[in-house]
């Protein structure tokens, strides 16, 4: 209690003097009751034969009298501006400069930072002081970092709002010279909100501003400084980074998110500077699946890793030996071919039958040639199909004819060493620009002793990915159909070359590998790589507005920045993660400060303004005063107890009430619809419901009861066959209840429609609107299953009126809905993910001739909406009962016959 | 209140310019009350023909009817109706609790009661009756000149209350006609009554009230004051006795109304807030019968 006292603060104390009239009002009060109307009355006489049966009070109770003293006390208390941990106030008497860091550490303690801003900004407002802002990182596609000032507190606090964590470094260097250019009159004091972690120009950084009239730095408390998730070995195993290496271990948990943003698999661990790295073992379906993985409470670009197609794990299929038998060591080929490839893929081995029919994206025949012609047919089928088939060559293939292979080639090996020539051994040439394989770095030299050739054929070159130095041809590769066949001209042993003990060995199969499955067997060298899609500095992933391509020779080595932000790159179908781990210099904690600068750790106290605290505590002692005085007046027979029994007896009834409001929502069909933290949104969602509920109830045997708003916090969702889900731009997070209660809806015959009101819903991983990311945001944890866009022949388009598309107030976005809903919902979908605003077209009113608001298709086009609102309604009623009815002409025929 | 107040002290001062006023008052209360077709169809007062007889030695020769001796040979005296006018005496109650006169009301009770006193002379001199006001120091007249003074003395009556009646002594065989709010308690009243009620032939009781002691209309919280300022009563909240008032006040009413018929007094109602020419009506039906 008496810290409790301590940390408080009034503004303007002197307001409390007005305590002292406290006193008075006590005796003013006491002394005086409301005074009575004097009424002269001739018939005197009578009233004072009644009076007697009555007393009535002279003087106001003295608790009556003790409240309304609390109310004019709690009025003083509120005028007089209390506020709780006050900060000490800000040094120095000229402007103040707020440095805000935000590089990629920032997002994962951005909420601290904020509020240690909002509360630097207040006290410059207290004492009346301008605020320079700066940050440290620059906005995306821009190269200079952000500087506003001189501004008043108000403007200043609306700027701060505006500044978001970016997903890539600060420009501590930039900033500095941004401080000793910036001509400013006086020196100020900076406060820097910062991440506490330095890198490179950071000292100087800190330097300009201490030289600038002197620094506080904030810094996050050891165990919240920012940690970076990255690659331990080969992209599977990841570890996370810490700035401190003597932080303590910390539980995270690390999530591994699908493609289409479900949580695939979770895990809890204890992670420190000293830990292990972890890798998920996910079932290889829906391991496929796998596009980022994000540290959860540390979100944000630092904490997340986006994966790309080619780092994802394929399935390849080795043939040869059997899949009982283990390789003999360092003799067999599938013995180096699984060494190579075990951490980047799942390896089978079998026969090619086999291996076709377990279904691999990729196929390595090491020095297979013979094969029956049926299996050669399969196989040709399967390369046809989209198959990648990657050839060693060998003893056996030198010998007889070869099929499948992607340049014809000449019987016979060529020796370059042996007892019998004088050749030496030939190296390998660096890759050629166009071949996939360009940008691999050898350092070793790879010696190649012996060689299958090719016969010379005019497009040989082009075929061909790698070269010895000679010339002749060592990797060649074709297209055939879909497919793509790949010929090794030397052993997938040591038996002819050394590349088999080389890393080169391991890189160019990675590589070849990743090429299954894609559609170009060209290298991207000479193009760049677009953005796709970047992150913002949470993590998620948004349009990328000014954005550079990166040239793909860059493309291992570059470092995130403003031009280059974290984010995928590519074309779609093809792209390349870009990412944070692995390209940072390693992560250091910010250890001193030059001397006169000043450390503080964010910490929970801040500034609590108790005003409106206290007015709204003398509001409703007001208001309680109010209804004392009321009651004194009307009900001044009514014992006191029958207050109390009042209460006693409605109680229950509230009860009561409660399960006849369950039985009239259970009893009759209601259309609901969620609430958002936007009135405006709400109102207009209720009216377009309750417009859909009269076209349906003109229309149809559907008739609604009326228009229910659900916060889904609080109310049991289970009597709705159908909830409209409008999505604003800042929705409020889910508690855990709402969440399983949504679940439970949806996991028992619920259906919900969610409206993005955007029209620009894409789809899952690419998405851009804000209402969109607001959407995946809010439905992280919900287990949504796979969507499709809705077929030309579903159900919604004919379950009452014959439909085109699903117009609401935008026309053209499409629908997205179950792929395979579960079984015991009659084919209705529990999701469905749109952005056509269809209950700003049901709300749609005629208004002198135009409809507000405004459809560009006019009453048509409201009409249209409708028809899909009553679809939807029949859909989520009636099921596949319509699907079923448009196979009744076929029923019928037959019942002729 | 304190309106009515001043507006009957500023009747007492200036009577001069009330007298008209109260004159007009009770004139259009009579001419209203007479504006219909009222006539009585039998023979009345005094200036009336009664018959034509034979003239007799006795006789005024002033009092022979020349016209109808013309017609033939008989000398005819016109012989009027033989006139026994009544004296009747008109009590006023004035006075503190007589001034008060609430939103609803047309008048105060004392300026109704005084309108009424004068109207009633105004229809009684006309009648060829005497009227004299009580405690007036003019004698019974029916002159214009008589009806001033009534009027005079009983503008400038500012006290004339319950207690003051004891000094009234009526003439035998008169009618007395007491006007006022009767608030006091029944017994004071019979036995007031039952002293003068031997002398008369006839008595008639007007009690005079406003609406709001009637209805007691008043809401919250009140302090009730006496006519002498000093009697107090605080009512947390009148609208809580307000039926149980209504009740006392109307037993009140009926038990003045009892105690004047069984002491022969006959008894009529008047509510400030009603059509003062209808009371009036009613007063002069009530007295009709007898003045024929």
């Amino acid at each position: 209690m008496s810290a409790f006292l301590s940390s408080l603060v009034f503004v303007h104390p002197w307001i409390l003097t007005a305590a002292i009239i406290l006193p008075l009002l006590w005796f003013l009060l006491r002394v005086s009751p409301p005074a009575p109307k004097r009424q002269m009355f001739p018939p005197l006489r009578f009233l004072k034969e009644l009076v007697p049966e009555r007393t009535t009070p002279s003087t106001t109770p003295w608790w009556l009298l003790l409240l309304r003293c609390l109310i004019v006390a709690f009025a003083i208390l509120a005028l007089a501006r209390p506020v709780l941990n006050p900060s000490e106030g800000l040094p120095g008497s000229a402007d103040v400069r707020l440095v805000i860091e935000n590089g990629w550490a920032a997002a994962q303690s951005w909420d601290d930072q904020m509020k240690a801003a909002e509360d630097i900004i207040a006290q410059a407002e207290r004492e009346g002081r301008a605020v320079y802002l700066l940050t440290t990182a620059p906005d995306m596609g821009s190269d200079r970092v952000r500087q506003e000032g001189p501004l008043p507190a108000s403007q200043a606090r609306s700027m701060l709002r505006g500044i978001t964590p970016h997903p890539y470094p600060s420009d501590f260097a930039q900033t500095a010279k941004q401080v000793q250019n910036s001509a400013y009159e006086n020196s100020m004091h900076s406060f820097v909100i910062g991440t506490g972690l330095q890198d490179s120009g950071f000292d100087a950084f800190i330097r300009a501003l201490q030289n600038d009239g002197g620094l506080t730095y904030y810094t996050p408390d050891t165990n919240e400084l920012p940690v970076l998730l990255k690659p331990a070995e080969g992209d599977v195993a990841f570890s996370v980074e810490f700035a401190d290496q003597s932080a303590a271990a910390l539980p995270f948990t690390v999530h591994a998110i699908g493609s289409e943003g479900r949580i695939l698999d979770y895990k809890t661990l204890m992670l420190g500077p000293d830990s292990e790295a972890f890798s998920f073992d996910l079932p290889e379906t829906t391991g496929a699946d796998l596009s980022r993985i994000d540290v959860t409470a540390r979100r944000g670009a630092g904490g997340t890793w986006l994966q790309d197609d080619r780092s994802r794990k394929r399935h390849v299929g080795i043939a040869g030996g059997g899949a009982d038998t283990d390789p003999t060591p360092l003799i067999d080929a599938v013995y180096y071919l699984t060494r190579a490839l075990e951490p980047y893929a799942h390896l089978h081995t079998g026969t090619i039958e086999e291996l076709i029919d377990a279904n691999v994206s990729a196929l390595i025949l090491p020095d297979v040639a013979a094969m029956t012609p049926s299996t050669l047919a399969t196989l040709e089928d399967w390369v046809k199909d989209g198959g990648l088939l990657l050839r060693f060559a060998g003893p056996a293939m030198s010998a007889g004819e070869n099929f499948l292979t992607p340049v014809p080639l000449l019987k016979g090996t060529r020796s370059l060493a042996g007892d019998l020539t004088w050749d030496e051994p030939q190296a390998l040439a660096p890759f050629p620009e166009d071949s996939p394989l360009y940008g691999i770095r050898f350092e070793d030299k790879i010696d190649v002793q012996q060689q299958i050739l090719a016969q010379p054929v005019p497009d040989l070159d082009d075929k061909t990915w790698a070269a010895l130095e000679d010339g002749t041809p060592l990797i060649t590769a074709s297209k055939m159909e879909q497919g793509m066949l790949v010929l090794v001209h030397t052993t997938a042993t040591p038996d002819w070359s050394n590349l088999a003990l080389s890393g080169l060995y391991v890189d160019v199969l990675r590589r070849i590998v990743s090429l299954a499955g894609s559609p170009s067997i060209k290298s991207q060298a000479n193009t760049s790589l677009q953005p796709v899609s970047v992150m913002d500095g949470f993590g998620s992933l948004i349009d990328p507005k000014g954005v550079q391509p990166i040239a793909a020779e860059e493309f291992d080595t570059l470092s995130p920045s403003a031009m280059h932000p974290p984010g995928l790159y590519g074309r779609p179908g093809q792209v390349q993660a870009f990412n944070l781990g692995g390209r940072l210099k390693p992560l250091h904690a910010v250890e001193s400060l030059p001397a006169g600068s000043v450390f503080h750790i964010y910490d929970q106290n801040y500034e609590t303004d108790l005003m409106p605290l206290f007015l709204s505590l003398a509001l409703a002692l007001l208001l309680l005063d109010w209804m004392i005085v009321l009651a004194m007046n009307t009900t001044f027979r009514l014992p006191r107890f029958a207050a109390a029994l009042l209460i006693l007896v409605f109680m229950p009834l509230q009860a009561q009430a409660q399960d006849s409001i369950d039985a009239q929502y259970a009893g009759h069909i209601y259309l609901a619809f969620m609430q958002t933290n936007d009135p405006a949104l709400n109102d207009l969602t209720k009216r377009g419901l309750e417009g859909l509920s009269r076209i349906l109830t003109q229309r149809t045997s559907v008739e609604p009861k009326g228009v229910v708003a659900l916060n889904p916090e609080t109310d049991t969702l289970s009597f709705y066959p159908f909830i409209y889900w409008p999505v604003s731009d800042k929705p409020v997070p889910l508690s855990d209840n709402a969440i399983k209660a949504i679940q439970h809806y949806l996991d028992h015959g619920g259906s919900i429609l969610f409206d993005t009101r955007d029209q620009g819903y894409s789809s899952g991983g690419m998405t851009s609107t804000p209402n969109a990311r607001a959407l995946q945001h809010m439905t992280a944890a919900l287990n949504i299953p796979t969507l499709i866009k809705a077929p030309d022949d579903h159900v919604l388009r004919k379950s009452f009126y014959l439909l085109d598309g699903f117009p609401g107030r935008y026309t053209d976005g499409p629908l997205w809905v179950e792929q395979q809903s579960a079984s015991g919902r009659d084919n209705v979908s529990s999701v469905l993910i749109g952005g056509n605003d269809w209950a700003s077209a049901w709300a749609a009113q005629q208004n002198g001739g135009s409809l507000t608001p405004y459809l560009t298709g006019g009453p048509r086009q409201q009409e249209m909406a409708f028809r899909f609102g009553v679809n939807m309604m029949m859909y989520a009623l009636t099921g596949n009962y319509k699907a079923d009815q448009v196979h009744l002409p076929f029923i019928l025929e037959r019942l002729d016959q | 209140m304190h309106r009515d107040a001043a507006h009957i002290r500023h009747l007492a001062e200036d009577a001069s310019n009330t007298v008209p006023a109260l004159m007009m008052a009770a004139q259009r209360a009579v001419d209203s009350m007479m504006g219909g077709d009222h006539r009585m169809r039998k023979p009345g007062s005094g200036e009336r023909f009664w018959q034509f007889r034979d003239y007799d030695s006795s006789d005024r020769p002033q009092d022979i009817d020349w016209r109808q001796s013309a017609k033939n040979d008989t000398v005819y005296v016109r012989e009027k109706e033989k006139q026994n006018s009544q004296n009747i005496t008109i009590w006023c109650q004035s006075g503190p609790s007589m001034n008060f006169q609430s939103n609803d009301a047309h008048y105060s009770k004392a300026w109704a009661a005084k309108i009424l006193s004068l109207a009633a002379a105004l229809l009684f001199s006309r009648s060829h009756e005497m009227v004299r006001l009580a405690g007036g120091t003019f004698p019974a007249g029916r002159s214009e000149k008589s009806l001033q003074h009534f009027a005079e003395e009983l503008v400038a009556q500012t006290d004339n209350s319950m207690a003051s009646f004891g000094s009234v002594e009526p003439k035998k065989n008169s009618t007395l006609i007491m006007i006022g709010d009767f608030l006091d308690d029944v017994d004071d009243i019979r036995t007031m009554l039952s002293r003068v009620s031997p002398q008369l032939t006839r008595g008639v009781l007007v009690q005079v009230l406003d609406p709001a002691e009637l209805t007691l209309p008043y809401q919250g919280r009140y302090v009730f004051e006496g006519t002498d300022g000093h009697d107090t009563e605080t009512i947390g909240n009148v609208g809580s006795i307000r039926g149980e008032y209504q009740k006392r006040i109307e037993a009140h009413i009926e038990a003045v109304k009892d105690c004047a018929l069984h002491q022969g007094f006959d008894a009529l109602f008047y509510n400030t807030k009603d059509d003062i020419s209808r009371c009036l009506f009613e007063f002069w039906m009530m007295m009709g019968g007898e003045l024929s």
